[in-house]
């Protein structure tokens, strides 16, 4: 896979902080995007490619906050969207919700990557909990996010910040959930393009990923050292993006991509696979690794999982997936299955009882898209202008039957290809007499 | 003497009306009418009863009345049944003809009407008629009887009339309670079809609607042979029941009101025009109600009523074959203007069915509300003629209550 058909856009002034870190972080050889509708923010912007977000819009003033704003912005300036996104394999749609431009634009514009035909993995952060209102909208967006990319990462500025002490400055927090984010984007970027001792490809990804809607997290760490595998397996399943590790143990397939210098050694990948299996008996585990001089010393890895679309992840508290336990489930690892896999590493029950193991269907199949009503009433109520706060019940059902039947109220109804004949026509017809 | 001119007793047991005619049939099949009764009815809804206790009563006076004008005792009766529990649809028995030299014997045919019977019904419920549609040997349309032809295999075409077993065993329980036999139950729809088609009619045939108090049964009959026949819970309660509803008057007043002022169609001099709803004046302020706005809520009804038999009959592209016409009976048959209406919808001649071929008083005969219960008992005479005289045992209807 060359790099043109990996695209990387960053919506809004968020965005763009992730991805100059990243630009930072891997030289200049990614395409990049910056689109927002701030002028200002995009003369300021480090990013080469910049791309302006409905001026006939907000006349050049920004969202203000507004999601509705970014999404109109974001819908007049489609086409120049679609000319980027072009070609692409892969687009990362990398932004910070709770912001006008964020929260109403990237939805679409990760629907405008997608409609290219490209698999489209979206990157935010999300608001602290004080900002109440930023929160709401963000959990809009991420329901909407979730209907139109594959995947979707979110990080909650929230959890970075328990991380830290009160008395971090907030530029050093920030700092902070942005380094967390270019790291795992630079794990990603670096599976696809290092040339692979044992390779992983886009198809692995792809196949991982496609279809699955947020029910994937990311996350890349490294380690240096001497027990630098031991160390690397230990971050990962501490790590925030992955629900502090329960998002691995949790998982039904986990592609683990290894880079190292000239000095990796096979017993170090054998020690952090064997690491990570021990503590996620019922994933499948994917393993690729790849060489690249400049790591030499270090080792970088990075995973992706996927578990059986279950509960509604709740990424405000941290990350893609749901913090609630929901009953682990797992595949039945028959061999030979992933012909196609570089190397399987079966799955063995080591410590579980055999309850907690369920099996599920076919992997091959990915799963629909689950919204439970909730979830839909978000998404129908947000297509309306402004974020409806009432709860979603509480719009009452006006009863029709009141003394429409009249005579025949007590009878059997007189169902008729759907309707009740006892009801008077001229009722039925919606025929006014006046 | 009895033998000789079984008398023949029909009740219908309508939504408005409890209705029971006694005539008696010579070997001609000529059929007299000797009495009428009528009752007003108040335990049934829609066909169907729904107070017994009311139900009785008014059914023994309806019989006490034709009894009085035909000074004749009741002592069994064909009853009629109605309601929406009631479907009629089409079928096909086919049997081999087994014999070596493939000569179709009676056997066969009763086989092949058999097999034709030999339906899953709905739990519950019970057939009521079978008739005979068409007789068919290797595919090929014969006479009725096709016995001493060549074949394969026989097919008969039949049309099956059913309903649930307990609604209609409710209302002949009731007509038993009265220590009066019941022969046999009888479609009310196939019997106003009796009572209301000549021979002309049904050879070429004909569409048959009658339109109740609470039901409308519509028949669709081609020579001796039923094609289509159903029932709709709708009827002039109904249109009463939009009335109150739509104008804001009590059932009372609204029946009056579809009485004297009622029309199928609106009329054109109707707009603006106001009527008064009560004639008797108590004193009360008169309140109007605006004529177009009656009209209009009665025309709809019936119109959608039109629709959807002209809708199941279309499903069998039956109504290009009703060359007689469609034929209306039934309390609602006297609202004015109603033909106009039928007309619009179905395109076909429309006829007010009358009881025919019948004699007797003629007033009587001219109503078409009374054809529903001339038609039972005519249906009876033609039923025995056919076949011995046997009382009806319940088990033969019900089989499943053994």
């Amino acid at each position: 896979m060359n790099d043109a058909s990996i695209r990387f856009i960053a919506v809004g002034h968020a965005g763009a902080q992730i991805l100059s870190g990243l630009q930072a972080r891997s030289g200049s050889s990614l395409e990049c995007a910056h689109a927002d509708t701030s002028p200002e923010s995009l003369r300021l912007s480090l990013i080469d490619r910049k791309i302006t977000l409905g001026l006939s819009v907000s006349h050049g003033l920004g969202a203000g906050g507004d999601p509705e704003i970014g999404r109109l912005s974001a819908e007049s300036d489609l086409s120049s969207i679609h000319e980027f996104t072009q070609g692409a394999r892969l687009v990362f749609v990398i932004t910070g919700l709770g912001g006008g431009t964020g929260s109403g634009a990237a939805p679409v514009i990760a629907r405008a990557a997608r409609e290219s035909g490209a698999l489209v993995l979206v990157i935010a952060t999300t608001p602290f909990d004080f900002e109440r209102r930023r929160l709401l909208y963000a959990q809009e967006a991420l329901d909407r996010l979730r209907v139109s990319a594959d995947a979707v990462l979110a990080i909650s500025n929230q959890r970075v910040r328990r991380m830290h002490d009160d008395r971090t400055h907030p530029h050093e927090l920030y700092q902070f959930a942005n380094e967390l984010l270019a790291q795992t984007l630079q794990g990603l970027w670096r599976l696809l393009n290092a040339p692979g001792l044992i390779p992983l490809d886009f198809a692995h990804i792809e196949r991982l990923l496609r279809g699955r809607h947020a029910e994937s997290a990311f996350a890349a760490v490294q380690a240096t050292g001497e027990n630098r595998a031991h160390a690397a397996a230990e971050q990962l399943l501490t790590h925030p993006f992955l629900d502090t590790g329960s998002a691995l143990t949790s998982a039904k397939e986990i592609l683990v991509s290894v880079a190292g210098g000239d000095d990796l050694q096979i017993g170090e990948v054998e020690r952090l696979i064997e690491a990570l299996q021990g503590r996620c008996p019922t994933a499948e585990l994917i393993v690729g690794a790849s060489i690249d001089p400049a790591l030499t010393g270090h080792i970088h890895v990075t995973a992706i999982t996927t578990r059986p679309a279950a509960s509604a992840p709740n990424p405000l508290v941290g990350s893609g997936f749901a913090r609630n336990d929901a009953a682990p489930t797992s595949t039945g690892n028959e061999p030979g299955m992933h012909r196609g896999a570089p190397i399987v590493f079966n799955g063995e029950d080591f410590n579980r009882e055999p309850e907690t193991r369920a099996t599920t269907d076919s992997r091959f199949i990915p799963p629909p898209p689950e919204l439970n009503i909730e979830q839909r009433q978000r998404i129908l109520s947000g297509q309306r202008n402004k974020p409806s706060r009432r709860r979603p019940d509480s719009q009452m059902i006006m009863n029709f039957d009141i003394a429409q039947r009249g005579r025949f109220d007590n009878t059997e109804r007189n169902r008729h290809k759907g309707v009740d004949l006892d009801v008077p026509t001229y009722l039925r017809l919606g025929i006014v007499l006046n | 003497m009895f033998k000789d001119s079984p008398i023949l007793v029909g009740l219908e047991i309508g939504t408005s009306k409890i209705c029971a005619a006694i005539g008696e049939d010579n070997e001609r099949g000529e059929f007299t009418l000797l009495g009428i009764g009528q009752a007003k009815s108040h335990g049934v809804r829609k066909g169907e009863i729904v107070d017994l206790a009311k139900a009785q009563e008014d059914v023994r006076s309806a019989l006490g009345n034709a009894e009085e004008q035909a000074q004749v005792t009741v002592r069994n009766l064909f009853l009629g049944v109605s309601g929406r529990h009631i479907e009629g649809f089409n079928n096909t028995g086919m049997h081999p003809v087994a014999s070596d030299d493939r000569l179709v014997t009676p056997q066969d045919v009763a086989d092949a009407a058999n097999n034709a019977k030999a339906i899953t019904l709905p739990a519950e419920h019970t057939i009521l008629h079978t008739i005979r549609q068409r007789i068919c040997v290797d595919g090929v349309e014969v006479s009725d009887n096709p016995s001493g032809m060549l074949g394969r295999k026989v097919e008969a075409h039949v049309h099956v009339i059913y309903g649930n077993s307990l609604r209609i065993q409710n209302s002949m329980r009731l007509v038993q309670s009265l220590s009066i036999e019941v022969n046999q139950p009888v479609f009310n729809g196939l019997a106003n079809a009796q009572a209301v088609l000549t021979p002309e009619d049904k050879e070429n045939g004909a569409l048959v609607i009658d339109i109740g108090g609470g039901a409308t049964e519509f028949v669709f009959q081609q020579g001796q042979a039923i094609r289509h026949s159903g029932v709709f819970a709708l009827g002039g309660d109904h249109l009463s029941n939009d009335i109150a509803l739509g104008l804001k008057i009590n059932i009372a007043l609204a029946e009056s009101l579809k009485i004297r002022h009622g029309s199928a169609v609106v009329a054109s001099g109707s707009q603006g025009q106001m009527v008064p709803l009560s004639e008797n004046d108590l004193g009360l302020s008169h309140r109007q109600v605006s004529l177009e706005h009656l009209h209009r809520i009665m025309s709809i009804r019936l119109q959608e009523l039109f629709e959807l038999i002209a809708e199941r009959c279309a499903e069998n592209c039956l109504l290009d074959e009703a060359r007689a016409g469609v034929f209306l009976s039934g309390g609602c048959s006297h609202i004015p203007g109603i033909d106009t209406l039928a007309q619009r919808i179905f395109r076909l001649p429309i006829t007010r069915g009358t009881s025919r071929n019948i004699t007797g008083n003629s007033a009587t005969l001219s109503h078409p509300e009374f054809a529903t219960a001339i038609g039972i008992a005519r249906y009876g005479g033609m039923r025995q003629r056919n076949r011995p005289r046997r009382p009806f045992n319940l088990r033969d209807v019900l089989p499943f209550l053994r």
